[in-house]
This record gives structure tokens, sequence and C-alpha cells, in this order.
């Protein structure tokens, strides 16, 4: 008996030395190698809904990339991974990634923090990393670099194009309340760059940060409220926009301000929130299922859907999170034709100012700071007849090169980084 | 920065409501541990199924119908699933360091964070209102939304309930000498057991009425139940951990002291009430209406 | 056994026990070629990984198993030393030993000012909420003052001395990472020896007999305590360095919470239990990556059977059983 468990716990701690090593498979001798693209996003947690759609977009681009006979044979497989919309996390799934699973590029991560760790992980280990979700201006600005490319819109460009448009209505008292933190904040500010540069005469008459996460705006409305305001500016980063407008309809706050958020004119936001949708306020996106209504528009549309619905995600239209998964997956595969090659330095050169033609238009990756440069649709939430919810009337477009810092101005950016 | 009589009253108001669905949680909590000395970190875990299976009830049965069913139904579930735990779970840690029944229920936590995502998935749900509950009512001047004043109601009507429930029934007058003196109920020959489990899931429906409560009007995603359990367990131990009314302060306090700290300084109202509690635990450990004999945890 | 034999059989014994050392020793000094070149530098990162969170488990349970004090938020300390030397090293010209000394530095006036205020309380309750409401301020603070810590995006492109750095290769970590643990983990078992380790035990015990004797409960555990943050800087630094990003989460709750986790699963009244509970957690963990879609039911269950069937957590019963078994010898 008893050497018997002697024996046993020398096995056991023999299999507990040896456990990491199990999962190493030796690469099976393929004649084609696959192309190894790691996915990681928040796939649990509160940001779920988003990063899901993403990866939608990369799937799509893939299946078509390996339809067609992929790279001389090679075909794309996509490895997605979690990182609980953490940075740490993050930079962990990067990590074993490149170092284990050999990944020849990387993707994602919503979470800036995140992104920016990833990016420069992949800057010191010379991977092309595509960051397809994370808004903060940093990553292709004074943090960019060669190996860090975005096919997302930044925070930055966006609010600075709702400002320009809220410079065209006539309010002059404007009340801004948003998430408490980076991105709330970042957006608010260019917002009221945007909005002063065009507008000199706008005040802001208060400002309420409330905490990421919070559920109970309540004392927040009831402040703003009170304030009476002529305009309220909405800086929020996504799932905030349920609560708060749930809340803010049972104030009676759209009936009686107008209000101006980003994101939300997201398909999301109109499936989840239904009748607490704010039918009248004013909202914009780089991406509109809908808008321009060109060929191009239309036949993605179709596609994505299908795709969704295959998935199990019955009328799922594109929203600007999926545009930004997929254009990122149509940046890099493109290039990768382009180049006749998948080694990182060969695509970056072929990516740098490449231009594509895509539902959204024409959308070019800037080769100065490999930053994608979108325009943004803004205008008003209505119902329309012909469309399964409320989507935008009067929509102005403001341009990309309006709003997004000039390559000069990024390169001071960097210069000044220590 | 001189306030209006108007902008008082409003933040007045909306404390209030903040306060009572903080009440509605933390006195389970409160009461889980004056009775049984056992702290649930899972409560916000019921908390959070009660909202989500207020989704499903909603779903399930359209219009008005659903949302007055998901009331009764919602923590009539929340309730049996406490008391599965109670029997499965918690009872075999009773006598065990506290140490290790924190980290019990610590594991809860995981386990039914992991289950709301297996089980509703990762999208945002929601729940709609009946028409009528979806405007606003106008007091004063202001313009307060119907459904926050009705769950103010619902406060009230909970505290009387439970006031009635623990001063004017026998089992009350149980629960009241078991949160004073655990040993005396068994000594007393009752079987202290079931007693446990009848408390642990009054809590739990409780918490599940909170969570059915709340989810017309927030998001409900994953996430929810470490959101609210900080200030929740602050609530309770500044009230004084094991009792009702203690909670019930401790919600008005946390209440007012955000709704008002955020016109004052708003960049800090939400570290406000755990400042006090952080000042209650050093110098009155047992809370505002706590009794200063009570046993050492 | 008459006394020459007695002799030649504890001569017999030290003997072995140098070939034990030895044995370790080289197989430590191999360890990371094995792992590098022969399989992949991720496995040398996680053993790395493993390090820095054993010194950070071990130097914790001098708090939790020997102090008996449940600290909720030890993962404040651990990412104040890593914040103060990045933003050290990212934000001025200090020199590099300087900003790896005022990490472990700064973590443990932390730790004293905590402390301060929590081993007064009474109650394993209270005194979990006071801990993580420090923590939850350590965490409000590198989240919220950008000025200072960069706010919510973290410190990215942390300058590591070229002698350790990972860029080439994880080789030269590894032996800094492996000499400063070692060295650290033995600070901690001559304290946990020494007189003082014993009277904390005993306090621990039965604080009632110990103050009763006339100890100074508070003293003893606000020492424990602020070693055990001092620690848990140095852990955070060799962090930093080996991340080269840091971002307020590590601050958070949920780090402590793993910590604690390794703690109870390797065994709190075992010294090098903690050690043990990283090291299955952190290798469970990436093993588990393929299913990570059941990470946190996986481990919640864990947590639950433990405490309900084997609360001495793995490493306890390993060395019951290994105990009971020499004992019948």
């Amino acid at each position: 008996m008893r050497s018997g468990n002697t024996f046993f716990h020398r096995f056991l701690v023999a299999v507990f030395l040896l456990a990491p090593i199990i999962p190493i498979s030796p690469e099976t001798c393929r004649a084609e190698p696959p192309i190894k693209i790691g996915v990681i996003d928040a796939f649990t947690g509160g940001a779920a809904y988003t990063s899901k759609l993403a990866l939608y977009g990369w799937q799509m681009v893939a299946d078509e990339f390996n339809a067609r006979g992929g790279l001389n044979g090679r075909k794309i497989e996509i490895i997605a991974r979690d990182d609980k919309f953490k940075a740490d996390e993050a930079l962990a799934q990067a990590r074993e990634l490149v170092l284990k699973e050999r990944v020849d590029f990387l993707a994602g991560v919503m979470n800036s923090s995140g992104a920016l760790a990833v990016s420069e992980f992949a800057k010191s280990k010379k991977k092309l990393y595509m960051a397809h979700s994370a808004y903060a201006h940093r990553i292709t600005g004074e943090m960019g670099h060669r190996y860090v490319f975005r096919s997302c819109p930044t925070a930055g460009v966006q609010g600075k194009a709702q400002g320009f448009y809220a410079a065209t209505k006539p309010f002059k008292r404007w009340y801004i309340i948003g998430d408490d933190y980076e991105h709330g904040h970042s957006v608010a500010e260019s917002f009221i760059k945007g909005l002063k540069q065009k507008k000199p005469d706008v005040v802001i008459v208060g400002e309420a940060w409330p905490k990421v996460g919070e559920t109970d705006y309540t004392p927040y409305l009831s402040a703003l409220m009170a304030q009476k305001p002529d305009a309220v500016y909405g800086a929020w980063g996504g799932s905030a926009h349920v609560p708060f407008t749930k809340q803010a309809k049972m104030f009676g706050l759209f009936d009686k301000i107008p209000y101006l958020a980003g994101f939300l004119g997201d398909p999301i936001f109109a499936k989840v929130l239904k009748e607490s949708y704010p039918v009248g306020a004013y909202t914009g996106n780089s991406y509109l299922w809908y808008y321009p209504a060109t060929p191009a528009n239309k036949e993605f549309v179709k596609k994505y859907m299908d795709y969704a619905a295959k998935k199990g995600d019955i009328n799922a239209y594109p929203a600007e999170a999926s545009f930004g998964g997929y254009m990122g997956a149509r940046f890099l595969t493109e290039a990768i034709l382009k180049a006749k090659s998948a080694k990182t330095e060969d695509v970056i050169n072929a990516l740098e100012g490449l231009t594509l033609e895509t539902a959204a238009g024409p959308l070019t990756m800037r080769a100065c700071d490999h930053q994608t440069m979108y325009s943004y649709y803004i205008g008003e939430i209505a119902p329309v007849p012909g469309y399964p919810f409320p989507i935008l009337k009067d929509i102005m477009t403001v341009t990309a090169k309006e709003v997004t810092p000039s390559c000069e101005e990024i390169a001071a950016l960097r210069k000044a980084r220590k | 920065m001189p306030f209006s009589d108007s902008i008082i009253f409003a933040q007045f108001v909306s404390g209030l409501s903040r306060a009572m669905i903080l009440f509605i949680m933390a006195s389970g909590l409160t009461l889980v541990f004056g009775v049984m000395r056992v702290i649930n970190f899972a409560h916000g875990s019921f908390y959070m199924v009660g909202a989500y299976l207020a989704y499903t009830v909603t779903q399930m049965l359209a219009g008005p119908i659903g949302f007055w069913a998901a009331f009764i139904i919602v923590p009539i579930l929340t309730c049996i699933l406490g008391g599965v735990v109670e029997v499965v779970l918690l009872r075999r840690i009773y006598e065990k360091e506290h140490l290790l029944q924190m980290l019990l229920t610590f594991g809860l936590v995981f386990v039914f964070s992991d289950a709301v995502r297996m089980i509703w998935g990762v999208e945002l749900r929601m729940v709609s209102l009946p028409p009528y509950m979806a405007g606003s009512v106008n007091l004063l001047g202001h313009q307060f939304p119907a459904y926050h004043l009705f769950i103010l109601g619902l406060g009230v009507a909970i505290a009387l309930a439970m006031w009635l429930l623990l001063n004017r029934t026998n089992f009350g007058k149980l629960v009241r000498g078991a949160a004073e003196h655990r040993e005396m109920v068994g000594l007393l020959g009752y079987p202290a057991n079931r007693l446990f489990t009848i408390v642990f899931m009054m809590a739990t429906f409780l918490v599940g009425l909170a969570g059915a409560a709340i989810a017309p009007a927030v998001r409900i995603s994953l996430g929810m139940d470490t959101d609210i359990i900080a200030e929740c367990f602050t609530v309770a131990i500044i009230g004084g951990l094991g009792n009702v009314w203690g909670a019930l302060l401790g919600a008005l306090i946390a209440g007012m002291f955000y709704s008002f700290g955020i016109l004052v300084l708003p960049k800090y109202a939400m570290a406000f009430i755990f400042i006090l509690g952080g000042i209650v635990i050093v110098l009155r450990p047992n809370g505002l209406l706590g009794k200063t004999s009570q046993a050492k945890v | 056994m008459d006394p020459s034999r007695q002799e030649g059989a504890r001569s017999k014994k030290r003997g072995a026990q140098w070939l034990g050392w030895a044995i370790l020793g080289i197989a430590l000094s191999a360890l990371p070629f094995i792992l590098e070149k022969g399989f992949s530098p991720y496995y040398l990162f996680l053993v790395i990984k493993v390090l820095i969170w054993a010194l950070f488990a071990v130097s914790f349970n001098l708090v939790l198993g020997y102090g008996g004090m449940m600290s909720l938020g030890h993962a404040a300390f651990f990412g104040i030393g890593a914040y103060t030397c990045s933003l050290l090293l990212v934000k001025t010209s200090c020199p590099v030993f300087l900003a790896i000394l005022a990490g472990p530095f700064a973590a443990a006036l932390a730790g004293m000012v905590a402390a301060f205020f929590s081993v007064r309380v009474q109650g394993a309750f209270y005194f979990a909420t006071i801990t993580i409401a420090f923590s939850q301020l350590a965490y409000t603070v590198a989240f919220k003052w950008r000025s200072l810590t960069l706010g919510d995006d973290g410190i990215q492109g942390i300058p590591v001395p070229a002698l350790i750095s990972t860029e080439a290769t994880y080789i030269n970590m590894y032996f800094f990472a492996l000499a400063v643990t070692v060295l650290c983990i033995y600070i901690v078992w001559r304290i946990v020896k020494s007189p003082y380790g014993l009277l904390l035990r005993a306090l621990k015990e039965d604080s009632v007999r110990a103050t009763f004797i006339g100890m100074r409960g508070d003293r003893y555990r606000f020492i424990a305590f602020t070693i055990s943050a001092l620690f848990a800087g140095v852990a955070g630094v060799l962090y930093a360095f080996l991340e080269t990003s840091v971002a307020p989460d590590i601050l958070s709750w949920t780090s402590s919470g793993e910590v604690i986790l390794m703690s109870v699963l390797g065994g709190m009244t075992l010294f090098l239990g903690p050690a043990v509970g990283a090291a299955i957690m952190i290798l469970l963990s990436s093993l588990v990556t393929a299913y990570m879609k059941y990470w946190l039911f996986t481990v919640g269950t864990i947590l639950i059977l433990i405490v309900l069937f084997c609360p001495k957590g793995v490493g306890g019963f390993v060395f019951d059983r290994y105990r009971s078994r020499a004992k019948g010898a």
C-alpha cells in the first residue's frame, strides 16, 4: 500500500512538472503552413457584444481569402483569444500568441490601454498589429510606430466631427456628461474643440462624469435638468448608452433638451433600447449600413447579415464595430496579396498608403501614421418608412481631411514623446 | 455655488430612490450576517441572476403582464436558488474559520458569473416598462421618472413589511433573538439549521426582488454582480451588520451623499460613501446603529 | 541507535541534502536554456511569471497564513511597486537601481499607512473591507490622476536595463528574477523562523491568550503587514520589467483575489504552499487557454471544493500525506 502511494505521488509530481510540455504539438510538416492571425478581444464581460461583431468581420474575410486559394495555397487561420477587457490580460494573450502559437499577425483589443500595451509588445517583437476597435488617439498618434496599424476611427476625429455638426445648430449653452475614463474625456475634449472652432460663442455650463459602469444616473439627470442647458452632449464609451438613455427617457430629457452623442446610431442600440430609443436626438458613425446607399454597401450588408445569421445572429445589421474588424481584415489580406508575401516587413510596405474600395467608399491607410482615414456621418434620429428601426435623417458628412490631424502634427507628437 | 431650492429638491428625491434599491439589497445582506454570521460575497450574484431572470420572464410573457409577473416569479426563483445554495454549500462552513467562509462565497461569485454568461450569453439585455410606468411625473416643477417613484414606494413597502415581520411575529422575534445571541436560539431548542435556511432564503428573495425591480432601468449585463456589491457592503457596515434599520439608515446616507456629492465635488462623489465607511469601521466598528456589546466577528 | 551510528546517519543525511541542492541548482540553471531553445521562449516566460507570483504569494502569506489576516487589497502594494519604478524610469532620468529600490520602498510605505488603520480593526470582515477600500483608493488614484500615472491608458515601453531586457531573450531576466525571488523568499523564511515569526503564529492561533501574556498584537500585525507589502513591491518591480507595460488593472481587488487563490490553493499553512499555488494557477490558466470559456467557472469550483474538502490546499494535502508516510515508515 505504501509503495503504491509513493509511486502514485511521484507520478503526480512528474505529471505536474511535465504538464507545460504537453500542449506542444510539433508543427506537422505541411507543405503550406497557414498564415496565423491572432485576434484578441473582450469576448467576455460588458463589452463582449461588440467584440463579437468585429470578429465576424475577420472570419468573413478569412473565409473569402481561403476560398479564393489564399496566398499560393497558404490559408488564413484565425486564433481568437479573450482579454476580458483587461490590459494585462491582452498583453498576456499577445505574448502567448506570438511566442507559443507563433502567429504571423496580431489584431484586435478594444481596450485602449490593452491596445497600447500590445502595440508596444508587437514593436519589440517586430510583428504587425492591426488595432480594429480601440479609439484612443495615442495608438496611432504619439505612441504610433512602424508595426501598428488601425482600421477603425479615433475618438479625436469623431469628437471633432460631432463638434462641427453641433456648431451648425443654434444651441449656445452645452452640458457635457460622460463616462469617467480616458475615452470619455478625450472625445469630449475633441468635441469642445471642434465646436468652439466653428462657433466660438458657445458656453459649457456644466460637466458631469459618472464612473464607468454606473447603473443609476438619476442624481446626474436631475442635476442636469435643473441646470436647463440648451443642449446636452453625451461622451459615452458604448454600453453606458443603455442605462443612461433609458433613465434619461424616463426623466423626459429627450422631449425637453436636444441631445447629441456618438455611437447611438449603432443598430445594436436601436434593437436593445426599443421604445426608449431617443428619436429626435443627434448621433453619428463612421460607418452606416444604409448610407451612402451604394451598391458596394448593400452588397456588404447582405454578405455580413448572411454570415451573422449562420452564426445564429438573426437580423444583425453591421455596426461600426463590425466594419472596423472587417476593414482590418481586408486591409491586411489585400496587403498580403499585393506584397505576394506574408512576411511582416513586406506586408507593412504594401499596407502603407493602400487605398481600397469599400462599402463606405474609398478608404486609405495613411502611410505617415498607419491610420485609416474615415469620414463621419451625423444626423438626426428619426423613423423612416421602409427601415426596421429609426435611422438617421438629414445626414451631414464630415470628410476625413477636415478632422484628421495632419502628418506634420502627428510627427511632432511622436518626436515630443521622450 | 449657491443652489436653488429646486435643485436641492430634485437631488433629494433622486437620492431617495437610489437609497431604496440599496436598502432592499443591503437589508438581506445584513440579515444574513446578523443571524448566520456569514459574509455572503455572492449577494451581488443573486441580484444579477434576478435581473437576468426578469429579462427571461418578460420575454416569455409579453407586455405589462410579464412585467408584473416578474416581480412575483423572480424573487421566488432566487429564493429557491438561495435555499439550495444554503443547504448544499453554506451549511458545511458555518463552523469553519471566517476566512474559509469568505473564500467559499468568493468562489460562488465566479461560478455564478460564468453560469449566467453560459445561460444568457454576452448580449446586452433589456426589460421594457409598461407604458404607464415609462413616463415622467411632475413634482414641484421637476420631472421625475414615474418608475423611480414606484421603486421608492416599493422600498417603503418593504421596510414596513420587514418591520411588521420582525416586530410583530414570533418568527421575527426569533430572528431578532438569533441576531443578538446566536447560541441562545440553539439552547432554547429551536432547530438553528432551519432558521438559517429561512433567513438566507429571505435575503435572496429580497435581492432577487431588487434585481427584478431595477432591471428595467439599467443595462442588464455581466458585471452587475460586482458593480453593486461594494456599495452594498459599505451601506450594511455603516448601519451596523445585523441591523436592518441600520441598513436603511446607511442606504439613506449613501443615497444622499451621492446625489448631493455630485453637485459639490463631482469627481469624488463616489468615494464619499467609502470614506465614511472607512471612518465608521475604524471608529465605531459596529456601525451607527449597532450595539457595542455585540459579539466580535 | 547508538551515538556513532546516529552520527553516521546524520552526516549521510547532510550529504544527501547537499547533493539535493546541487542537483536543484544545476536543474534551475539549465532550465532556461532548455525551455527557450528547445521549446519556446513562452515557457520560460511562464516560469518567470511563476517566480514573480510565487514571491508575491509567499510574502502575502505572511499576512494571511501566518498573521491570520485576510487582506483583500494586497495587489495595491504590488501595483504601487510596479508603478513607482515605472514612473521613475519613464518620466524622470532616475538611475535604474534607485528606481528599483524605490518600488518596494513606496510599497512598504503604503503598507505602513494601510496597516496603521487596518490592524486595529477587530473582526475579519471589517479588516477585509478596509483593505479593499485601500486598494480601491490606490486603483482610483492610478486610474484618475492622469498627470501622474497616465490614467487608464497605463504606461507602456518601460525602459528595462539592457542586461535583463527581454527583447532578445528571456534568459537574462530569468536569472535576475530567480536571484531576487530566492533571496527574498529566503529572507521571509528567516523571518518566519525567527522568534518574531513564532510569536506571530501564536497570535494567530489564539489572540486572546497572546494578549494575556503581554503581546501587543497590533504591533506584530503591523510589522507583518509592512514586510509583506515590501516584498509585494519587489514582485511588482519584477513584473514591470517582465511585461514592460503596467495598467491600473493590476491594482484592483480582482488581482488581490488571484493571490489569495494561489495561497489557498497551494496551502496557507505551508511556507512554500503559496508558491505551489502560484505555479498551479499560472500553468493551469495558460494550458486552459483553449478552454478559456469556462475559466471563471473552473476557478470558482476549485475554490469551493478546496474550502469544503481540502482547506489546507494542494500543497498542504500532499505535505500531510508525505509526512504521515514518513512517520509510518
